[in-house]
């Protein structure tokens, strides 16, 4: 995958008035030439070019001040802009960014690749492949997008700029960036963790699994019981059934009392049947405060009655009474102009108050919906007549025994307390049958006497196990990603500036022709293997054989763009550095001035595709903005007056 | 997109110091293919964690 820069524009920026740079080859405009030279007078836009390119590849905010730093100074302008055309691979697409110098306000517009001409988005958009690599990289396009100060950074031991360089260009530090993915991602989990339980911690996860255990024990003790009780349950149910069955047995043994006792046995069975259900009625009413008594239903409805308005809790309604005044339509459908709104900012405080008032508000709901006053004593005096008819039967039941011989009576006598009391342990046992296995939520029962609670209680528990459990694996894998990630960042900047080195110091002793400087090692920056200090033209010439090897190996193909490459190298240096730099790059832009030529010309000269650009000031009366020239002899005999050396007039 | 060799080398290394598969490896490298190539999703993170493999799985599954 390569990277192109086809164009560049220029609208009122600094002495540009409207100017193109066109680095795309005669025959095909999505083609630039290898080497682009861009001759431009010291003084003229050559710095701001070369920050304009970064800023517009990188992406940014700008300061007012900043903005109004391109502003011209040779005319009045309002508004300017600054564009590139680009392409990756055969797909092109464009950055602009446009100037508002009176605002001191800077906005992004791109055209993406799929778009048609002329189409043009808001803000800054890079196609995937190098939105990762380019997109707020400034560090990464500062190594493509190249002067001296950078080549300064990659050799001063107290930059971190060529470190940085290969971490960038291999994506490493793309790969370190996971890392504090990964720890939103563990915070993420960790409070959806705690929304099921507070514990996430390994220790947290054992007390949850002990507390498990415990109650897992609970419930099976519990269905011993159960299982206990049942078989009691139908042990004594059995053993009445019997005695019952003896004693009517003795009852029908004189033909006189049988049907008396047939009668008098389903009027009690009738009886305890209704005596059931009556109390079950009772019980549900006297639940209920307002069926005590007809006056204190009247006191709670009177209560309600005085808590006049049903109030919102402040904290969390005062909002909505302002959000409602801003709406032009009320929620009754009707427009809301100035003086409604005042009217509900005004009064919305009778409404409101303080966060315990939901309570109130339940009371009030609940008052509301009372039923008419139901006297419980109705139901009592039911169940209190059933259980006098069923005595009573009992009693005729038993006074039928005193028919029999004595030896019988004797017997049914011994049967009926036998019968008592097993009715009173079955009663006993179906109650504690009734607390283990019930399901109503009225007896405050826990999970340590009932079934259907200590079920529900271990889901809990095992919810928040697994939820835990999830967290705690996830924490261990996560660990584990993030040691790989280190490890192999680590691992690969050993490998990789071992080999940066071997390949630099090639290409070093091919620039300078011998040996003298070479590099030992790059820690946080290039280290000289040569003692004592080097020239700039040596640390350049470095810094171009370290980013060569750099981009030789780079996922992705970068134009270099450089600003004065030569400026501070001695004649014999220019030629190698311009006759072998560009090689080692797809695409080239060089900015120049005129004082650079000598020498470097030469090696340029060997280069197959050279296109040459001169950026000159515009002399005709009244007009100082910039021009451009692609004339090869224009660009040899230019010479600026304010380039070093002095200017020898022509031009 | 080719990951660099040195690059390469260091993931199987990392990889199998802690412990994991061959196939943890390759799912590591196309994670960074993607990263570089920009063909990431925000998923591909949390999915590559959870085909770590631990030696506690089993157990915490039988707890």
């Amino acid at each position: 995958m390569q990277l192109k820069i086809l164009r560049l524009h220029y609208k009122n920026i600094r002495d540009f008035r409207d100017l193109d740079l066109d680095f795309t080859k005669a025959t095909d405009d999505l083609v630039p030439n290898h080497v682009s030279l861009v001759q431009m007078p010291n003084g003229t836009g050559k710095t701001t070019t070369i920050n304009l390119l970064r800023r517009v590849l990188a992406g940014g905010a700008f300061t007012a001040e900043e903005v109004r730093s391109f502003a011209p100074t040779k005319w009045s302008a309002k508004t300017g802009s600054f564009g590139i055309d680009l392409a990756v691979d055969t797909r092109p697409f464009n950055l602009r960014i446009d100037f508002d110098f009176f605002a001191g306000e800077a906005q992004y517009f791109n055209s993406k690749p799929a778009m048609k001409a002329g189409g043009q988005d808001r803000g800054h958009y890079l196609p995937p492949e190098i939105e990762p690599l380019i997109h707020n990289n400034d560090r990464f396009v500062n190594l493509f997008v190249f002067d001296g100060e950078q080549a300064r950074k990659l050799l001063n031991k107290d930059e971190t700029a060529a470190d940085q360089a290969i971490r960038s260009i291999f994506f490493l530090n793309r790969l370190a960036l996971e890392k504090e993915t990964i720890e939103q991602i563990r915070e993420r989990r960790r409070a959806k963790s705690k929304g099921v339980s507070q514990a996430t911690s390994l220790q947290g996860l054992k007390n949850l699994q002990t507390q498990l255990r415990n109650l897992k024990d609970t419930l099976r003790e519990h269905r011993e019981h159960e299982k206990g009780f049942r078989a009691d349950v139908k042990r004594i149910e059995s053993a009445i059934k019997g005695k019952e069955a003896e004693r009517d047995a003795l009852l029908s043994s004189h033909e006189d009392i049988t049907e008396k006792n047939n009668l008098l046995r389903s009027e009690i069975e009738l009886a305890e049947k209704d005596l059931i259900e009556r109390t079950r009625l009772a019980l549900s009413h006297i639940r209920k405060p307002s069926n005590f008594s007809p006056s204190m239903r009247d006191d709670i409805v009177s209560l309600g009655n005085q808590m006049a308005i049903l109030k919102l809790p402040k904290a969390t309604s005062a909002e909505f009474f302002n959000e409602l005044s801003e709406r032009k339509i009320c929620i009754c459908g009707r427009p809301i102009g100035e003086h409604e709104k005042d009217s509900i900012q005004k009064n919305s405080h009778e409404f409101l108050s303080e966060e315990n008032i939901g309570i109130l508000n339940a009371i009030k709901t609940h008052v509301r919906g009372l039923p008419q006053y139901e006297g419980v004593n109705v139901f009592l005096e039911q169940v209190a007549t059933l259980k006098q008819k069923r005595d009573i039967a009992r009693q005729k039941r038993d006074q039928l025994t005193a028919k029999l011989d004595p030896a019988a009576a004797s017997r049914a006598a011994t049967l009926r307390d036998e019968i008592s009391s097993l009715t009173h342990e079955l009663a006993d046992k179906n109650e504690q049958l009734n607390f283990l296995t019930t399901t109503s939520k009225d007896l405050g029962l826990t999970p340590k006497d009932n079934i259907p609670l200590c079920q529900a209680k271990i889901l809990e528990f095992e919810t928040r196990i697994a939820e835990v459990t999830g967290t705690v694996r996830f924490e261990r894998k996560a660990a584990i990603v993030e040691a790989i990630i280190d490890q192999t960042i680590e691992d690969s900047m050993r490998l990789l500036k071992e080999r940066i080195v071997a390949k630099t110091n090639e290409r070093i002793e091919k620039f300078l022709q011998h040996k003298e400087v070479s590099i030992a090692g790059i820690q946080d920056s290039i280290q000289f293997a040569k003692k004592g200090g080097v020239s700039e033209g040596q640390t350049l010439s470095v810094a171009y054989a370290f980013l060569s090897t750099l981009f030789e190996n780079s996922p992705c193909q970068m134009p270099f763009v450089v600003d004065s490459p030569a400026v501070s190298i001695d004649l014999a240096v220019r030629r190698e550095v311009s006759e072998t730099v560009p090689k080692m790059f797809r695409q080239m832009i060089v900015f120049i001035i005129s004082s650079e030529r000598p020498g470097f010309m030469v090696g340029m000269d060997k280069q197959k595709e050279v296109q040459v650009y001169t950026v000159y000031r515009d002399t005709k009366p009244g007009s100082a903005a910039m021009n451009v020239s692609t004339d090869r002899k224009f660009f040899d005999e230019f010479q600026s007056e304010d380039d070093k050396p002095k200017s020898k007039g022509a031009r | 997109m080719q990951i660099t060799p040195e690059v390469q080398q260091a993931i199987s290394r990392a990889v199998k110091k802690n412990g994991q598969s061959p196939q943890f490896e390759l799912r590591f490298r196309k994670f960074f293919e993607n990263l570089i190539t920009g063909n990431y999703r925000h998923s591909d993170l949390e999915e590559l964690i959870n085909a770590v493999e631990t030696d506690d799985e089993d157990d915490q599954e039988e707890d």
